[in-house]
């Protein structure tokens, strides 16, 4: 690469990890070195974590994002994006990272009862050391033996927790019982029982005769702890005995005792789960196998954790439901499928559990499009990278291997467009509104910008749908006169459209596009006149999963209710999401009225959900016959605050925000077990020119999510430019 | 194409993330590439029921662990048949738990150290195949696999040093980091030196003991300051 005009790179796609890349290569660093262009699809960057501005300047996201405090490649982005945009606190409210984010630290999980009914099992997360995107300390916090300590001081404070019924200082926890959802119920709850009164707990404790139990198996684990400290020299075989050793009394003593008790059940339930894990990682010698985590992929999660004792009640529970809802966890969308590579999921537990930092969960203050993919965008327009928005893929074409040279390898010799629609006056579309000094993406297009703009809008053309083809143009970019390099960012999903080429010559390929699944996800969210509170919820926000499926993942959004521009501001916000099955028949994707079916799909599932279920969370939410109140939805096109307005009833919740997520792009790429082997990564220099991007790519993580996006994106940038570092991409380098 | 030419991205240095830096508890690798296809297998399970020491270590351990639950629970149960005042309640299960807690903390580490013993007597027991990168035995395991340690020691007590070195450690490279008693109270034992020693092929040890040093037994690990590997262990008993 001693080519002294600018390298050209095409970045395919506008999501996280082709962000990430474009963020890399166009740093200072490399003094224009690289002329990069992002080509998008429609009018927005974001992929799956694009948002917009809908009516009342109300957020609508594709579905719900939370950062984990793990990210740590993502905030050092978004935080090196804020630093470098210095926009201004006076103009701007969200003039910086902090502005942006903040902590999460709730996590609730939904268990049902054995009259059928839910409760909740709420646990907060106090912050780590530092901030997400801090430097590193010296103790790597990616280390099996880092991971074999935290877990054995989780265990810790887990029994300390089922001795005294809260923890004592690094964790503390609620239970909140809605078995019954009328509101005058709600001081009966079952195992609730108030901080305020330990000394009431343990009297129960030790009328029962063991606490002496638990103190003993507490001190099992500090020697566990001992023995797992980083110059411990005791062996590792003698550590697992001893792990069996306590595992075993552990069940014999506290089980039967736990037996009645539902709160002290899930504590239970996580010790028993923490034992198998760390059983499992030394019986199957993880920690030293050069595979790490990954000797195990082979194997489901839930069957692994069996394998290594872990209970059928345990493997049932809302912690591992939980973890399953969390990733999508459900084979073709299917629940009665979960699947989850085990050492994929295994790192990913640890990774949230014992390197988070701040929070375990950080929460943006608008959308993701806003708090994330504007600054981006505008930072990398100050350093000169161009975007090609309305440019839909459709073909990466490879040179006929006839026309190469002996020993040259395979390259890229054009990508094929369709053009969507052109800017007026053939400028340079400019995506962003401004909503009270916010940038922020709008969630339609501009049409005005646009040639024959009014003409698109009166057709609906709907630029992100997989089905609507309809084109102004065709654009075909030539490598050399218009690239030399790719960056392929689009989501698997859409690999089998645009890729003929690579999978009809390369078995790599045609195995990665066939083991690698995708599920759709769906997802809703609800403007409410009464605030959580009042809708019967008393807990702090949070974001709670293993609930009812679907949409068995909530989470409370009422800090957004300042950022939107309603006339009346809604007193809550909530967002819903879970996977979306796949239709039975394959060819029903291909009907151009599939998108349409599947979106009255979510909308009849949402409209059951919260006619039957919501009651679980927000028992005020219903009224005199145990149905929703659907009164309380708000309607950003209501003249009149107050006023009756004409719809009544579930029609209400046509005024809501739903999606289903079922382009091809769209779909959430899962780690099934065995999948794990036929990914390919971003650094892999089969195709001389071009390198992928995406969750879906080999890039540590190897998981559904923001930060391998940003890590994958990291390393196209890395396979293009030598930079980063891969020492630099933080935890690539990872058990 | 003008005056330009197709570019080519030079060849990574490698394609995949380094999964296994961890090398603390450094056991052996298959040396014939299995990892590489093979989903791994859980070890044999340790507890058999057969004979031997291992097997005798255990039931001997699980004994152990048992008697004293069972002694705790005992005690417990005894207490919560009195009648009690929350006052009451609170220091005598102070007093209670401390005194299980004290008695645990007794036998642990006599417990792991016991089983640690058996442990490396029989590996074809343990369910691992033996091979050239595995621990030195220390009992059992030939000498020849063990490295020549010259020990040189200031001390104003009484000292027992044992030290253990994998073979084909590079005296240059090694590095003792600083040793630990279990109770963490007592300040890390750090004048410890690891130099080649004049005669080839040995290693000469220097260790100083600080006249302040509080009695008991410190221990900690050598390593190959190059690449960070263990590279064997080094326990120290200090007389009162």
């Amino acid at each position: 690469m001693t080519e002294q005009k600018p390298i050209k790179v095409a970045v395919i796609g506008g999501g996280c990890a082709s962000i990430s890349a474009a963020f890399e290569l166009s740093r200072p660093v490399h003094k224009g070195k690289y002329e990069v262009t992002i080509y998008q699809l429609g009018w927005r960057l974001g992929g799956k974590g694009a948002s917009g501005r809908g009516p009342a300047n109300r957020i609508e996201e594709h579905g719900l994002h939370l950062w984990m405090g793990s990210y740590e490649n993502a905030f050092r982005l978004i935080r090196e994006c804020y630093a470098e945009l210095k926009r201004d606190r006076h103009k701007c409210r969200i003039a910086d990272w902090r502005d942006a984010f903040s902590p999460a630290p709730f996590i609730g999980l939904a268990e049902k009862s054995q009259n059928g009914a839910y409760w909740n099992f709420l646990s907060y997360f106090p912050p780590g050391d530092g901030l997400p995107g801090d430097p590193l300390s010296e103790n790597d916090p990616f280390t099996i033996t880092s991971y074999l300590v935290r877990t054995a001081s989780l265990l810790r404070t887990l029994l300390l927790a089922v001795q005294a019924g809260r923890s004592s200082r690094s964790s503390t926890k609620t239970s909140r019982g809605t078995s019954n959802s009328r509101p005058s119920d709600q001081s009966s709850s079952e195992g609730a029982e108030g901080p305020d009164e330990p000394s009431k707990r343990i009297a129960r404790v030790l009328g029962l005769g063991w606490i002496a139990t638990t103190a003993a198996l507490i001190e099992a684990v500090e020697m566990l702890e001992l023995a797992f400290a980083p110059r411990s020299i005791y062996p590792i075989d003698g550590i697992a005995q001893l792990l069996e050793l306590i595992a075993a009394s552990a069940r014999r003593q506290l089980e039967a005792i736990v037996e009645n008790d539902p709160e002290l059940l899930v504590l239970w339930q996580g010790i028993d789960l923490a034992m198998a894990s760390m059983r499992g990682i030394l019986r199957f010698g993880l920690v030293s196998d050069p595979r790490g985590f990954d000797a195990i992929n082979d194997y489901d999660f839930r069957d692994w954790l069996r394998m290594n004792g872990a209970s059928e009640r345990s493997l049932e529970s809302p912690l591992i439901r939980g973890a399953y809802d969390l990733v999508f966890a459900y084979e073709d969308g299917d629940y009665q499928r979960p699947r989850h590579g085990a050492g994929v999921a295994l790192r990913g537990a640890l990774r949230m559990l014992f390197s988070s930092r701040g929070a375990i969960f950080w929460k943006m203050h608008a959308g993701m499009g806003d708090t994330v993919f504007a600054p981006m965008y505008e930072v990398l327009k100050k350093r000169g990278v161009a975007f090609k928005f309305f440019h839909r893929l459709k073909a990466v074409r490879l040179a006929d291997p006839k026309d190469l040279a002996q020993g040259e390898r395979a390259y890229v010799k054009a990508l094929e467009f369709d053009v969507q629609a052109k800017a007026k006056d053939a400028r340079e579309y400019a995506p962003l509104v401004d909503i009270r000094g916010l940038p922020c993406w709008p969630s339609k297009p501009d049409y005005s910008q646009l040639v024959d703009g009014n003409k698109f809008e009166r057709e609906r053309r709907d630029f992100e749908s997989h089905w609507d083809r309809r084109k102004t143009a065709t654009k075909t970019l030539r490598v050399v006169d218009d690239f030399d390099f790719v960056v392929l960012g689009v989501g698997i999903g859409a690999i089998p459209y645009v890729c003929q080429d690579f999978i009809q010559r390369d078995p790599r390929w045609q195995d990665m596009v066939t083991h690698l699944k995708t599920v759709n996800t769906q997802a809703f969210q609800i403007w409410l006149r009464d605030d959580m509170e009042q809708l019967g919820w008393p807990d702090p926000p949070l974001a709670l999963s293993a609930f009812v499926h679907p949409f068995e993942t909530w989470a409370d959004m009422s800090h957004l209710i300042r950022e939107e521009s309603w006339k009346v501001n809604p007193k809550a916000i909530a967002y819903f999401c879970s996977v979306l099955n796949d239709p039975v028949s394959p060819r029903d994707i291909t009907a151009s009225s599939y998108p349409k079916r599947r979106r009255q799909e979510v909308q009849d599932s949402a409209i059951r959900y919260l006619n039957n279920d919501i009651a679980q969370l927000w028992p005020r939410a219903v009224g005199q016959r145990g149905k929703f109140k659907w009164d309380l939805l708000m309607d950003p096109e209501e003249k009149t605050p107050g006023r009756k307005t004409p719809a009544r009833n579930h029609a209400r919740f046509e005024s809501q925000h739903w999606t289903a997520n079922v382009n091809p792009s769209d779909r959430y790429v899962l780690s099934l077990p065995g999948s794990q082997k036929y990914r390919i990564s971003p650094l892999d220099n089969t195709y001389d020119n071009l390198t992928i991007a995406g969750d879906w790519t080999t890039c540590g993580l190897d998981a559904g999510c923001v930060e391998a996006a940003v890590i994958s994106g990291r390393l196209a940038a890395h396979a293009i430019s030598s930079s980063p570092a891969l020492e630099d991409i933080v935890a690539f380098d990872h058990p | 194409m003008g005056d330009r030419k197709r570019l080519h991205r030079d060849d990574p240095t490698r394609i995949a993330p380094v999964r296994n830096f961890s090398k603390l508890y450094s056991r052996s690798s298959s040396p014939n590439g299995t990892h590489a296809t093979k989903a791994a297998q859980p070890d044999a399970p340790r507890r058999t029921t057969g004979s031997g020491p291992l097997a005798e270590g255990v039931e001997l351990a699980y004994n152990v662990i048992e008697k004293y639950i069972a002694e705790g629970r005992q005690t417990a149960e005894g207490f919560s048949n009195q009648p009690y005042v929350t006052r009451a309640l609170n220091d005598n299960l102070q007093v209670l738990v401390e005194r299980v807690l004290r008695f645990q903390a007794e036998m642990l580490p006599l417990w792991i150290e016991t089983l640690a013993t058996l442990v490396k007597v029989d590996p074809a027991q343990n369910g691992y195949a033996p091979s050239s990168d595995v621990w030195p035995r220390s009992n059992g395991a030939p000498k020849a696999e063990t490295m020549a340690v010259t020990i040189e020691v200031v001390s104003l007590r009484p000292v027992q040093v044992s030290v253990e070195l994998r073979p084909n450690s590079e005296p240059q490279s090694l590095v003792a980091l600083g040793l630990s008693a279990v109770d963490s109270g007592k300040p890390i034992l750090k004048d410890i030196s690891l130099v080649p020693d004049e005669i080839a092929g040995r290693i000469k040890l220097r260790l100083r003991i600080p006249e302040s040093q509080p009695p008991g037994t410190y221990s900690g690990v050598i390593v190959n300051r190059e690449n960070g590997e263990t590279r064997g262990t080094l326990s120290v008993r200090i007389a009162d």
